[in-house]
Order: structure tokens, then sequence, then C-alpha cells
């Protein structure tokens, strides 16, 4: 037999290994993905939400023994978001605080977070069925104050913003401090949108 | 097989013949390996306990609840929380963070680690912290 008859049982094998080897380093270069697993994200998001409406009204609480309550509130939202956003959590917030003293005026502050600027009204109800209406604008990242005077004891106030589907009705009272808070959480396309008042 | 025709040379047509061998090559490696891949990663990940980050949250809360966390978390004492965190099936540590971004503790190093996180407004004066509980998977 011929040396050039020779049957070429392994012609290919070089050009094999070789794309063997570049598939290899294809495969190198990928990333690798993270190490760090996170829990299911609507779980997640729920705990947050049932941590904010435990410690919100902690902060205003030691903020009010340093008499800061606001000032406090508001470095809390700060921090709050600033933690969050080391997960990847998108955190939107408005909340307003009624202080009353006992010569009939409520004190409001209105604390907007949203990220935009925001029209709010607010709607005061009182024991006797009348009411007041007054309306604010606050700034996002700034807290705004306003006053309603004559309330009596026990009043209903109907807080709404931007839209009339952000509306909650609260029933507080005069002589002590009371919280509003509206919180939006978000990460990916999950959401957790909800309020609470204390 | 691709054909090359507009190479007169011989030596030049085989060598073509063998680049294309090659690029064939790499391509039937690279869906030989995807395939291994991904069915491969379907039995290699580690299955996650669904609820360990829940746990480590209901854990916090709960220490909260009954006073316990705070004490701990003032004074960024993360060795002294770490120790009344009641979970045994997994190593965990904890780490507490300031409103400077200072943190007190470890996070471990390991392949898979699971988080839960907790905020604190503060015990008797406001001091905002984040305390990270972290767990990984016994050695």
């Amino acid at each position: 037999m011929k040396f050039s008859e020779k049957p070429r049982k392994r012609k290919g094998q070089f050009f094999l290994i070789a794309g063997l080897m570049l598939a290899i380093l294809f495969f190198m270069g990928l990333p690798k993905p993270d190490s760090m697993v996170q829990g299911p994200v609507a779980e997640d998001l729920k705990h947050v939400y049932e941590n904010m409406e435990r410690e919100f009204g902690r902060a205003l609480a030691l903020g009010l023994n340093e008499s800061l309550g606001v000032d406090k509130l508001q470095n809390f939202t700060r921090f709050v978001d600033g933690a969050l956003k080391t997960r990847y959590i998108g955190f939107d917030c408005l909340w307003v605080v009624a202080e009353g003293n006992t010569s009939s005026i409520i004190n409001l502050s209105v604390g907007n977070f949203l990220g935009n600027e925001i029209n709010m009204t607010l709607n005061l109800t009182d024991d006797g069925g009348s009411s007041a209406i007054k309306y604010i604008g606050v700034n996002s990242d700034t807290t705004s104050f306003l006053e309603f005077g004559s309330v009596t004891s026990d009043f209903n106030m109907t807080i709404s913003f931007n839209t009339s589907d952000e509306a909650a009705t609260v029933v507080w009272e005069r002589d002590k401090v009371n919280l509003y808070v509206f919180m939006n959480l978000t990460r990916s396309n999950n959401i957790k949108r909800d309020d609470f008042d204390l | 097989m691709i054909k090359v025709f507009f190479i007169k040379n011989a030596g030049q047509r085989i060598f073509m013949r063998g680049f294309w061998y090659m690029v064939e090559a790499v391509m039937v490696s690279v869906m030989l390996m995807s395939f291994l891949y991904v069915v491969g990663s379907k039995y290699t990940s580690v299955v996650q306990p669904q609820n360990l980050a829940e746990k480590g949250f209901l854990v916090l809360k709960g220490l909260d609840d009954r006073g316990e966390l705070k004490n701990y978390t003032v004074a960024m004492d993360y060795t002294g929380l770490n120790s009344i965190i009641p979970v045994y099936n997994y190593n965990h540590t904890v780490e507490i963070c300031n409103a400077e971004g200072t943190c007190a503790g470890h996070k471990p190093v390991a392949s898979n680690i699971w988080t839960a996180s907790y905020i604190t407004a503060g015990e008797y004066v406001y001091k905002p912290l984040i305390v990270r509980l972290y767990f990984s998977p016994l050695d």
C-alpha cells in the first residue's frame, strides 16, 4: 500500500481539540453568577414594610424626646432610603405629623420623599361636622408646615395628594402626636404600596 | 461542509478546509458545553431554603419584641447579638452598621450567603442602625 493511499482515520482530531479549547476559553470568560442568595422579592418587601411600620413611630417618638421629632423623622427617612438602596429596593415615602396643643391648634408637618413635587389637600372634619380644607405644595425631599385652628379633641383628617387615588382618612386626637405614613417600596417588578397611621 | 471555491492553490484549499473544520468544532463544542452547563447547573446549584431570609427577619423581629435586640445594636455588640440568635443548622454572623456607614461585625466568606436585615431607630436615644444577619451552610 502506498503512503498516500493509507486510510486517514484521525484527520480532524487537532481541529476538534482546538475547537474545544476555544470553547472552554469562551466559557471561562462568562461572568460568574453572584453567590449572594436573596429571599423571594415579594416577601422581602413585605418584611421591609413591616419593619418600617414599627420603626417610623419609634424614630418620631425618640425625636420628640429630644424635641426634634420632625427633624429626626426626616433623618430616619433618609437613612432608610440609603439602607434600602444597598438592597436594590426603591423607597418613596410621604408622612404627615400632627401635633396638637391645648389652644386648639394643630400643627402639621408634611415630609415629601416621593421623588417629585406634590400638591396635597388636607381636609379636617371635627366632631361637630364642620370642616376646613388646606392645600399645600411640597417640594421633593423637603418638609413643609401648616396649621389648623379651632380643632376639637377628636377629628378626621383626609389626606390626599397628586391624584384622588392617593387619599386616606385617619381619625386623630388633637392632644397627642399623630403620624400618617404612605410608603412605596419597589424592586424589579414587585411593588409594596401601603400606608399606616399611628 | 462549506466549500471554498475561489482558492485555486491546493495547499491553501486544505488550510481553509481545516479552518472550517475548526469553526465547526468550536460551534459544536459551544453547543455541547452550553447544554451540559444548563443541565448540570440544574442539579448542582444550591437548593435554597426559601424561608431562610424570612426566618432571619423573624428572628430579629422576635428579639426586638422581647426587648433584647436594641441593647446589643445600640452598643454595636455584634458578638453578643450573634450569640443569642437561635439558629443552629447554619453558620451565622451579624453585622451592625450606623448612619455614617461604619459597620461592626463580619460578613462570612462562603460561596452561598443568605441575608436578613432589620432597621432600628434606636433605643432610648435616636440612633438609626441596620442589622444584617448572614447565614451560610455549615462547614
